[in-house]
């Protein structure tokens, strides 16, 4: 069994619990914030909304983490350990302020320092491993340009595998020896 | 007054929202409306325009005084009215707008969508 947060709850954890608040906090109480590749129509015409999207995971590599828990069942010689087999990850996301040349994407970026922010990655048991750079992407669409800006952060998750290994405690004799 | 008498249904969707706390997009409830019109088979003729998937699917002609909204892209939230028609819902693509002076009406081509909105 294998027991991992999955791509959609990070990028919802990311827009609930983070950006938005973050918006809220510094003022922006109107602006969306959304998670990317939906079919569903542009949040609002020719004005800034954000896009949080999953762009991709490594393991990092390097020997899995165990631990063990310990059961036990009756008869005490069956008894079996849960095994978790963890390892780490590392999750990219990229957030686009659309109409926008970043200024929004600079205020997350200081807010993820605060040291609430961070409690709140932690409490969730996500990583803040790297914030990238604010990088402008503008687009000409049928002659017109649309500002965009890009930011990357990274975040580490753990993964786990389960299995149940059996072991045996107690071994008895009993005979007679001639 | 309408020169069409024959009350039909279509239905749209409403408009949906982004949901605050996950940035997903919640779709509106389909919403049934009246318009009086008629709908009809096409046309061998007439078929011979569209394209094979179209045809094979089903296809629809609907006469009204009324305009009706029609597809504006593939999403579910832009289909624009699904005429129901036989049991059957059809999407409307393409619309014809005649302005004669003597009957001024529109006529709209649709395509099979589903049999069920649920």
């Amino acid at each position: 069994m294998t027991l991992r947060l999955t791509n959609a709850e990070i990028v919802s954890f990311l827009i609930g619990t983070i950006i938005n608040p973050i918006l809220t906090t510094n003022g922006y109480t109107d602006t969306p914030v959304i998670s990317s590749h939906q079919n569903g129509p542009e949040p609002v015409a020719d004005d800034i909304y954000l896009v949080v999207e999953y762009a991709g995971s490594k393991t990092i590599k390097g020997k899995p983490r165990y631990i063990s828990e310990y059961q036990e069942e009756t008869p005490i010689t069956d008894s079996y350990f849960n095994r978790y087999n963890i390892s780490d990850n590392e999750i990219s996301i990229d957030i686009t302020e659309e109409n926008g040349e970043g200024e929004l994407l600079g205020l997350i970026i200081d807010s993820l320092y605060q040291r609430d922010i961070k409690e709140l990655f932690k409490s969730n048991q996500i990583a803040l491993m790297r914030i990238g750079d604010i990088i402008p992407a503008p687009e000409l669409l049928d002659n017109r340009w649309v500002k965009r800006s890009v930011l990357e952060i990274i975040l580490g998750i753990a993964s786990a595998t389960l299995e149940e290994i059996e072991s045996i405690e107690t071994v008895q004799f009993s005979g007679t020896v001639e | 007054m309408s020169l069409f008498q024959l009350s039909q249904k279509y239905y749209a969707m409403s408009d949906g929202g982004y949901n605050v706390n996950t940035g997903l997009y919640e779709k509106g409830d389909w919403e049934e409306y009246d318009f009086r019109g008629t709908v009809q088979s096409l046309k061998d003729k007439e078929l011979e325009n569209f394209d094979v998937a179209m045809k094979e699917k089903g296809m629809i002609r609907v006469y009204s005084t009324t305009a009706l909204p029609i597809i504006t892209s593939g999403i579910e939230t832009s289909l624009g009215a699904l005429v129901l028609h036989n049991n059957r819902y059809y999407k409307l693509i393409i619309e014809e707008k005649w302005d004669n002076g003597i009957i001024n009406h529109y006529k709209y081509f649709g395509v099979y969508y589903k049999d069920s909105l649920t």
